[in-house]
Order: C-alpha cells, then structure tokens, then sequence
C-alpha cells in the first residue's frame, strides 16, 4: 500500500512538474492524497442526477476523511461562481474560518482560471467538460483543501479519479475544513443535521474540535443549500 | 336524325314502365333512400383545421410535421394597447392578462412583456433576468424598461409596438391528439376575458387559432343562411317563370333529393365541411335546376289526347334526355376539371359538385316525368302565361340575330376583346386575412396587429447542413446570420429571427458587454450553446433549432400581403438564400403561409390545365352529340365569350385569382356549354326552311327555358353574395354573372352565328 501511494504521489509531483507553478503536495501528508484506498462512505450527484454538474462523495482514505467533489462540467466558471456564494454564506466575517473560506475561494478561482486556460489544448476536443477535483481532507494531524485538474474514468454511471494534477494544497484550519465538511454534507449530500451528525461524527478524527453548529440551521431544515 | 332519337326504344320503354306500373315503388325507393341518407347529410360536421385548405405534396407535408413537432403547436396573439403601457397599471395590466390566458384549458405556455427574460451580464457571465424588473412601481423601472427594450430590439419587435403603447402576448397552444373540443372553447374564453377587460384598455385578438375557429363559425353560419335562402329565392324564381304549384314542387323535390343523396355520400365519404365544401349545398340546389326546368318547360307545351299523357310524357322526355344527359355530363366534366387543383378542398368540390350533378341528372330524369305522369296535360289546367308565346325580348333577339348576323358578331368580338385586356389585369393572389369582409373582428383585430407589431405571417424556412452535421460550429451561425439578415432586408418583412439571435446575446452577456457579435472560436460558441441547452425551459433554443442542432430555424415575419406580394418575395429569400449558403446546405420554406403561396403560384398553370381539359372534353361531347365540326366550332364560340366577359369583368373589378374564383371559369364553363347544348338540339329539330325563321322557332322554343334555367342558376348563385367568404361571395356572383352573359350569348352570338354557318355552307354548295 505505502509503494502504490508513494507512486501515485510521484506521479502527481511529476504532473505538478509539467504544469509550471503548481503547488507540490507536502510530502509529509503524501499519502493522505493518494485516492487507491479510497473507500466511498456516501455519494451524490451534483446538483442533481438528471442534469450532473459533477459528484460529491465522502470517502474515507486510510484513517482520514475526505469530502471529495469531482466537477465536470461545462459550466465551471458558474459552478465556481456558486461554490463563492456558498461559501461566503456560509462563513460570515463573525465566524470562526471567514478567513481560511476566502483563501479557500482565491484558490478555486485560480484553479479555475489554470484549468480554462489550459482547456483549449486539451487532448479529447469532443469533450468540451471542464474537470476540477476538490478534497476536504481531515485526518488526525492534517486539516488541508487540495484542489487538482482530474483525469476522469465513466465507471457505472459515475465518474472515477484515474489521476489528478494537483493545482493548490491548502492547509486550513480544522475549525474550517471540518466545518466545511459538514456544509457539503447537508448541501450536497442533502443530509439533515442529525444524519450528518450520525454519519460524519464516527468517522471524523477523534481530536478534531471545532464548529460544525455555526450554520446548523440549515442542515436541520436539510438540502437547502 | 335528331340528336337524342337514336336510341329511343329502350328509353321509351323503361320510361313506360316506370310511369305506369312503377311509379310508386319508385317513388316509395326514392323516398326511403333519401330518409337513410338524410341523418348523415344534416350532420356534416365542419372541419376544424386548414388541412383541405392546402396541397399535401409528401415532402411538403413531412417538412411541415418535422416543423410542427420540433417548434411547438399554433400561436394567438392578444394584443394590449394602453396610454400607459409602461407605468405599473399597464404593467399591472398585461400580468393579469398573461397569468389569466395561462390558466385557460389548452394554453401550454404564455409570453408577455411580463415574463419575457433577456440575458444579461452576472458575476459568472450571461444570466437570464427578467426584462420588466419587479416591482412595477420601482423608481425608475420605467427607464429600465425603456433600456432593456432598446438593449434587445428583435425580442422587442415581438412583444411591443415602436410607440410603447401596444402589448403582445403570445399565447401557444399544445397538441392534444384525439381532444378537440378544447379548441372550441379557448377562443371564445379568450374573447369572454377580452370582453371583461375592454373597458380598461383597448383589446386585439388574431392568430391562426382564431382564424380556424371563426372560419368554423363563418362556414356554419353560411350553411344555416345559404340553404334556406337559396331555397327560397329558388321557389319565388320559379314561380315567376311557371306560376304554377307544380312548377315549383317538382325541381324542388328534384333538388332536394339530389342534396340529400350528394351530401348523405359526402357525408359517408368522411369529409367534414370546409370553406369551399360549404358552398355544395347552394351549388347542388342551383345546379340541379337545369334538367328539372327543361322536362317541366316542355311539358307545358305538350298538346295531344289527355288519355295519352304517359306516351306524350315519354316522348317528350326521350327528346330532351340526350341534350340534358350531355348538358349534365359537361357540366360534370367542367366541376371535374377542378381535380386538377392541387388544393384538396377544390378537389372534393369538384368531385362532389359532378356527383351532384349526375345524381340531380338521374333524379330529374325519373322523378319529374313520373310526378308530370299525376298531373293532367297543361291545355286542361290553367295556361302558364309565360308559356303563351316567347317574351318579346327573346323575339327580338332572335330577330336581331337573323337580319344582322354581322353586327352581333363584331360586337361579341368588341367586347371579347374588352374581355381579353381585362383579364389580363387579373392578379393571382390569396389573401387569407382580406378573404374577410372588413367588418369582422377577426380582419379588424390582425391588421391591427399589423400595423403595431411585427408582421401577421410567418414565413418558416428550416436550414440544414446536407452532411447531417449539427448547425454549431462559428461558420454555419455567420450563414444563418447573413441568410436571416438578408431576408430581414426584403420588402414586406417586418423582421426575421433565427438563433443568431440568442447566440448575440449571449455572448454579448458572457463578455460582460464587450463582445456585439457573434463568437468568434468554436469553444466560445459551443459554450453559449451549451449555456442556451441548459435552460430546462430551452425558452431560446427550443423555438430556433432542433434538439440535435441539425437544423435551425428562421422565422420571417411578414406583413399581411396576399400571394400576390408574398410569391415573389419567397422566390427571393430562396433563391438568394441557397446562393449565400452555399451547396453544403439545405434550404426548405415551410409553414402554412408559404404553402398557400406556392399553391396560389401554381394556381394559373393548374387554371390552364383545367381549363383545357374542360374545354377540350366538351367540345368532344358536343361533337359527338351533335356529329359536326361546324356546329362544335360554333358552340365554342358562344361558350367562350361569356368567360371571356367574366374574365374581363374580374379584372376591372380587382378581384384576384385565387382557390375561390379559380373556380369560376370550369364551372361556369360546365353550365355555359349546357345552353348551347340545347339551343343547338332545338335548332336542329326546328331546321328546316329558311334559317332566319328556324332560329326564331328555336328561339320561341327553347329560348325560354334556357333563359328561366339561366336566370335561376344566375339568381340562385347570387344567393352566394352574402356569404362570409370573400372567395365564395366573388364565385358566386361571377358565375351568376356569367350566366346572364351566357343567356345574352346563347340568344344573339349563337343564332347570329348559326345565321353565317348556315350562309358559309350554302356559299360552298353554291
């Protein structure tokens, strides 16, 4: 297991190599990267299965949780649009993370700009989706958002990582990314407060605190988002 | 030998077999066929579309479905015209209005001012806003309005007048195979909420919708005016020229069956009634006048032994059934003659008009010398005056046309001539909205429309790559453009529309307002194609192109011109349209207006046709009939001047060629010929001597029922003047006029013409 996620991280500091300027995983958190173990907790189409702009799936990898979001869509610059307005909705200026929410939005907006920059020279002309991979990564010592241009597989009608190419590698605080998990899981998992309660609290690391009751309210009216 | 003598016994026989042993159980299998065909005659029901209106090539009409089914069922057009159309109570206004059309049985989907979106730029690129911002009393929102109209002028021309004043909202009704009646209820639904609302603002109402239903109520009202008139003036007419009871019983009774009978089997042959159809009835009844006339016309001038009567009867009948079979059979031939139409509604009126008119033939035949065969002969009854001696306008005819033979003839010549100029004047041209009298809303209600808002037609012209290729790539969209923008150039186009438009948008949205054109690369076009998909409504994409992209359409509105302008016009979107696009791209016009206008172009060359072929088969009956060249060159004359006079009479009058009056020329063709027809038979018999009395005998003779059964077809067509057709209306009063030509004719072109022919042979035997 440790070579195979050794290897999938050197390809990924390899493909971050090709692409000038992209961040490097910390090679301390290499494994918690590398999808080969993923097991998929929950999944759902967003933002919804007749028209999919992309999945969210809850994964846990290794002794880590992961809320993955895998876009593909024609519309990323919507979709990122969207990902903004939530994400400052759900992190006013008086909540604790409003700072690690915006550098999470300048690098989704970067991300974005790097993958339609890149769009025109993509290999498969007929496919015109743009893919972006989003992790919420939360494990015992790391807390991080790395976002990644995917290379995506159909497998029974849902799209799977073949490879990644990572774009951005954050570490935020845990308050913040756990936080978000739980927004995710409402909005796009359309998890109630308690379900999401039930389901992310044995999953999530035992030491991580924080606040995942700041905007609980919606998850207790559930999938308003 | 006389015409007609030749195969008398047979006749002679079966006609005493039925007027002695077989009347009765002929008149009861009279009685009851007509009783079992009578439901079905009175139940015609009226067709509730314009499918007999228009020709059904194969490939026209499976363009014209793949339209249908691609872009959506018919539209009608409310229109709302208020002082303040832009303040919060029109506003107000035109809500209540869409939200209320919105709720109607039928109604699938409802644009206004008030719920049209445009595009607009956001923070993630183009974003569909509404164009009238809420609240309507929003400081400010007027000149919001006023920006977000000007921001989008196609859209605009659609849905408001150039003075702000006018609203249109477009109401789109949905397909519901098998359901009917929904339609009969949402126009006058509509017109109910109109009613409501009149006093607040001023309230339009048109649209093909529209168009069918009152042309339902039109043909109904025809039907239930038309026959009882035609009936009537039919009976006074009658009793004018017999002033006797029997005189008018029998051709009635005559032509009651005969409508029974043709229209039990119109019936039963499933065809409901449309525009043209609906003139069957009164035409039936008119036509089946001749025969009936000529039997009852003779008989009053029967003399012999009372106890005689079948015999005489007999005879009398066998003299008059080959010129009555052979009028019957031209006039056949002549409503025939109209299977040429391409226009299945003209096709059934010829087919059904001759089918009345050999049934109206038979029962003439049979019915009237068996009812003659109750009625003691005339000399023992009271005289009819009229039967006394001929008119002294019929004498005097037939003098003029003796002593001045040449004179007659020049005039004819003068005014076939007139005729001639004239008819070159006429103009084929189908004007669906002008085939209305003025009077009527519907009329009143589109050229409102017309006027205010972009044009009452649609020309639908549907563009394909002839690769199958989807239409998306920077390259086909500049084509549609400039194709669109061409058609826009032309006279009588209010507009044109096509996906051009939305892509403008936006694009013009997506580039925050920096880009007016069209995109420039694939992807950025693929992307405001794709943007456009997305709309689960396709409110743009959707009513321009296909689900695939294959094929895209352009909508012409035009103007509410007739064929006349709108032919031309098409021929030039056409041609320049397939010039500018090149061979890699296919080009079909569809939609019901531009088939009427190619069925209205080929209207002349179908007239042609059907003129000659009637023509040319009644000469060949009157050869036959009559076994000489002379006499069918000389029937040709007398029956062409008439139709040469009406033709001349249509052109200085204005009336247009069009599937109405197309009909005039065969039919009145049909029923001319039927004159010469037995004028030149009752010359024959009276030629002996010299000609000038022979033609005053055949005058006095036959010049009386010619001119009765002319004067009934000529009043009894005139019956058709107060339809509600305009079509209808100028076919009925030209053929009536034509038949007074033709009694014009028939007494001084045809003996004056008779008068030289007889002259010429002697000369040659000299």
């Amino acid at each position: 297991m440790k070579t195979r996620a050794a290897a999938a991280f050197a390809l990924a500091v390899l493909l971050g190599l090709d692409a000038s300027a992209e961040v490097t995983p910390p090679a301390k958190s290499a494994r918690l990267f590398d999808g080969a173990r993923d097991n998929v907790v929950l999944g759902a189409f967003v933002p919804s299965e007749d028209q999919p702009q992309g999945e969210v799936r809850l994964i846990r990898r290794g002794g880590a949780v992961v809320m993955q979001t895998v876009l593909y869509t024609k519309f990323l610059k919507r979709v990122v649009a969207e990902i903004r307005k939530k994400e400052l909705a759900s992190w006013p200026r008086d909540r604790e993370g409003h700072d690690d929410a915006l550098r999470y939005i300048d690098a989704v907006l970067e991300s974005r700009n790097r993958i339609q920059e890149r769009f025109p020279g993509r290999a498969n002309r007929a496919d015109r989706r743009q893919k972006m991979l989003i992790e919420f990564i939360l494990s015992g010592n790391a807390s991080l958002v790395a976002i990644s241009e995917p290379e995506l597989e159909e497998a029974n009608g849902h799209m799977r990582v073949v490879s990644k190419r990572p774009i951005v590698v954050l570490e935020l605080s845990r308050t913040y990314v756990r936080g978000d998990i739980y927004e995710i899981a409402w909005d796009a998992l359309k998890l109630g407060q308690k379900e999401s309660k039930d389901l992310l609290e044995p999953l999530l690391p035992p030491d991580s605190g924080g606040d995942a009751e700041a905007s609980g309210e919606k998850g207790q009216e559930g999938n308003t988002r | 030998m006389e015409p007609g003598e030749g195969n008398s016994p047979g006749i002679d026989s079966l006609l005493t077999r039925l007027l002695t042993r077989g009347r009765y159980a002929f008149l009861a299998a009279i009685v009851l066929l007509s009783a079992g065909l009578a439901p079905f005659a009175l139940r015609i029901p009226v067709e509730r579309n314009d499918d007999s209106m228009v020709s059904r090539g194969g490939a026209e009409r499976r363009a014209d479905a793949e339209f249908r089914r691609n872009f959506g069922g018919e539209e009608t057009l409310l229109t709302v015209t208020h002082p303040r159309l832009l303040e919060p109570e029109g506003l107000r206004l035109v809500e209540d209005l869409t939200e209320q059309a919105g709720n109607l049985d039928g109604v699938s989907r409802v644009y206004s001012l008030t719920n049209a979106m445009q595009v607009v730029s956001g923070p993630a690129g183009a974003e569909a806003a509404p164009l009238v911002p809420r609240p309507f009393d929003r400081p400010g929102n007027r000149a919001d309005i006023l920006s977000a109209l000007e921001d989008n002028p196609r859209l605009t021309s659609l849905l408001v007048s150039p003075d702000r004043r006018t609203a249109a909202i477009t109401i789109e009704t949905g397909d519901r195979p098998g359901d009917s009646p929904y339609r009969d209820e949402l126009i006058p639904a509509l017109r109910r909420m109109i009613a409501r609302n009149s006093g607040v603002a001023e309230l339009h109402l048109s649209g093909i919708g529209v168009q069918k239903h009152d042309v339902v109520e039109f043909i109904r009202r025809d039907k239930a005016v038309l026959v009882p008139l035609a009936v009537l003036v039919l009976m006074v007419l009658l009793w004018i020229v017999f002033r006797r009871i029997s005189g008018v019983v029998i051709p009635m009774a005559v032509k009651g069956t005969s409508l029974v009978w043709t229209m039990g089997i119109y019936a039963l042959a499933g065809f409901p009634l449309n525009p043209i159809t609906a003139l069957l009835p009164p035409l039936i009844i008119v036509l089946s006048i001749s025969t009936s006339v000529h039997l009852y016309s003779e008989w009053l001038r029967i003399s012999g032994n009372p106890e005689d009567r079948v015999r005489l009867i007999v005879r009398e009948t066998r003299t008059l059934f080959a010129p009555c079979l052979y009028t019957a059979l031209t006039t056949a031939v002549g409503l025939l003659s109209l299977l040429a139409s391409d226009t299945p509604a003209v096709r059934q009126f010829g087919v059904f008009g001759a089918l009345g008119v050999v049934i109206s033939f038979a029962v003439s035949i049979t019915l009237v010398p068996i009812a003659l065969s109750f009625l003691p002969l005339p000399e023992q009854a009271h005289p009819a005056p009229a039967a006394e001696s001929p008119p002294g306008i019929l004498q005097r005819a037939a003098r003029l046309a003796g002593k001045h033979p040449w004179w007659v003839m020049a005039a004819a010549l003068l005014l076939s001539a007139a005729g001639v100029a004239g008819t070159t004047r006429i103009r084929n041209n189908t004007d669906l909205v002008r085939f209305l009298k003025p009077s009527t809303p519907l009329y009143r209600d589109t050229m409102f429309i017309d006027r205010n808002l972009a044009g009452v037609y649609s020309l639908e012209i549907l563009l394909s790559r002839k690769d199958g290729r989807p239409l998306n790539t920077p390259g086909d969209i500049r084509r549609i453009a400039a194709f669109q923008e061409m058609a826009a150039r032309q006279d009588h186009v209010a507009d044109a529309y096509s996906i051009a438009d939305p892509i403008r948008l936006v694009n013009r949205a997506e580039t925050g307002g920096k880009a007016k054109g069209l995109p420039e690369n694939e992807d950025d076009l693929l992307y405001d194609f794709d943007l456009m998909q997305a709309d689960r409504e396709r409110s743009f994409l959707g009513k321009l192109m296909t689900k695939d992209l294959t094929a895209a359409r352009v909508s012409v509105r035009i103007h509410a011109v007739g064929t006349a302008a709108a032919a031309p016009l098409i021929r030039t979107i056409e041609e320049e349209g397939k010039a500018m696009l090149g061979d890699s791209y296919a080009l079909v016009p569809t939609g019901t207006f531009y088939r009427i206008a190619r069925d209205s172009n080929r209207l002349v060359q179908r007239q042609i046709t059907s003129l000659s072929l009637c023509l040319a088969v009644i000469l060949l009956a009157v050869h036959l009939l009559f076994r000489s060249v002379r006499l069918a060159l000389v029937g040709l004359i007398s029956t062409l001047v008439p139709v040469l006079l009406t033709g001349g009479l249509m052109g200085l009058l204005g009336i247009d060629l069009s599937t109405g009056t197309a009909m005039v020329f065969p039919v009145a063709l049909g029923l001319i010929v039927d004159n010469t027809i037995h004028y030149i038979s009752r010359y024959l018999r009276e030629r002996r001597g010299d000609v000038r009395e022979a033609i005053g005998r055949t005058t006095a003779g036959a010049g009386r029922a010619i001119a009765a059964s002319s004067l009934i077809l000529a009043f009894g067509f005139g019956v058709g003047g107060f339809g509600s057709f305009k079509p209808t209306i100028h076919f009925s009063l030209l053929t009536g006029a034509t038949m007074l030509a033709s009694l014009a004719c028939v007494v001084l072109v045809l003996p004056s013409c008779l008068v030289l022919a007889d002259r010429a042979g002697e000369g040659r035997t000299r």
